[in-house]
């Protein structure tokens, strides 16, 4: 006998991840998947933007890597609440170990009325972008020091961003790094996506991406309780 | 990309859909996969072979994959084209960038047989 079934080969993933979704979503929270290579600056970046995202919602952490805590512990001693997946060997986060980390973190509604769940992915520009967690928005970071050459190297990843962010600016005049570079090959990968250069370090240009990142939740969070979805 | 990551999922969803059907021995597994989805014939043979063991799978059952090939649409003068060269789309007739990817990013369990 012959079955036709026709169903997505990442199907159980991204049941999974539609579960973790809703589940955020009926508490009020919006999740955020963070992605780039090793290094780029993703806990730095949450490390910068914790206090100022604070001051507008609940904000939670969840920190994947392949061992150790210390990203875990880098959130918790800039004041954040976060849990930490170690993958032990896995390349990326999938939606299970997720759903794991949000049993461990038994998000409330917040008093603020909404949350944002910043998700650092494990440092890979390849397999991460196959795996969808439950996340409203996808953030790939690409730090100055990689090269302005790794949207055209790897483009899949930049291909599902809502954002990207060129971290490290800062250290651009050390560099031949031009951002002209990476507008004009994610013309051709992602057009129209928004470019963040910025500085994790000295804090300049974060203002302006967490702007972005606000009214995005914010946004995604209405669309779903109108669309009941 | 990753085969194996790939095919745990895909022999998860033929235990669901085996079960569903009622189908107690699983001889053949039918993917379709696109040529932009990076994933290698022989990884993912490979990995097929590593992870179909047990219930619901037929000692040697097979996995045929059928390959699709890419066809872009220029966003500005709208040429279909087969992409050539690397993830970057750039029409072949009028060089514009980007554009919509028409085919060629199928995963999918198309369908599963045996008895
Ligand atoms: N100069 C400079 N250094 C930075 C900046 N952002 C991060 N760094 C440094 O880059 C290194 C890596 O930063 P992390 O924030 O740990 O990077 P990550 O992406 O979280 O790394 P993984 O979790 O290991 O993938 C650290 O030494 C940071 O201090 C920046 O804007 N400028
Ligand atoms: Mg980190
Ligand atoms: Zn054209």
């Amino acid at each position: 006998m012959k079955v036709e079934i026709g169903v997505k080969a990442l199907g159980a993933n991204e049941r999974q991840a539609e579960a973790n979704r809703r589940r955020l979503r009926e508490a009020g929270w919006v999740a955020v998947n963070l992605l780039s290579s090793p290094g780029s600056g993703k806990t730095s970046l949450i490390e910068a933007a914790l206090p100022r995202l604070e001051a507008v919602c609940a904000v939670a952490v969840v920190e994947g890597d392949v061992e150790t805590a210390r990203d875990a512990e880098r959130v918790a001693a800039a004041g954040g609440r976060a849990v930490q997946i170690e993958t032990r060997g896995a390349c990326h986060l999938d939606a299970r170990m997720v759903a794991r980390a949000l049993d461990e973190l038994e998000l409330g509604r917040p008093a603020s009325g909404w949350g944002l769940l910043l998700v650092e992915n494990v440092g890979n520009l390849v397999c991460p972008a196959e795996y969808l967690l439950g996340e409203e928005l996808r953030v790939v970071l690409l730090s100055t020091p990689e090269g302005d050459d790794k949207v055209a190297k790897y483009p899949e990843v930049f291909r599902t961003a809502d954002a990207v962010v060129l971290n490290k600016m800062d250290l651009a005049p050390y560099l031949d790094f031009r951002v002209e570079r990476v507008g004009r090959d994610l013309a051709a990968v992602r057009p129209g996506v928004p470019v963040f250069p910025l500085s994790a370090r000295s804090g300049e240009g974060v203002e302006a991406w967490l702007e972005w990142l606000v009214r995005n939740a914010r946004e995604r969070l209405e669309l779903r309780k109108s669309a009941g979805a | 990309m990753h085969e194996f990551g790939i095919m745990e999922s895909v022999v998860e969803v033929v235990r669901e859909e085996a079960a569903r059907a009622g189908l107690r021995r699983v001889e053949r597994v039918a993917m379709v996969v696109g040529e932009r989805t990076a994933v290698l014939p022989e990884a993912l043979e490979l990995a097929w072979e590593a992870l179909r063991d047990g219930e619901p799978f037929a000692p040697g059952a097979r996995l045929e994959v059928e390959w699709r090939q890419a066809e872009a649409a220029c966003p500005a003068c709208g040429l279909r084209y087969h992409p050539e060269g690397g993830f970057l789309l750039v029409c072949p007739g009028c060089g514009a960038l980007g554009g919509e990817l028409l085919a060629g990013e199928e995963l999918r369990v198309a369908s599963i047989e045996g008895e």
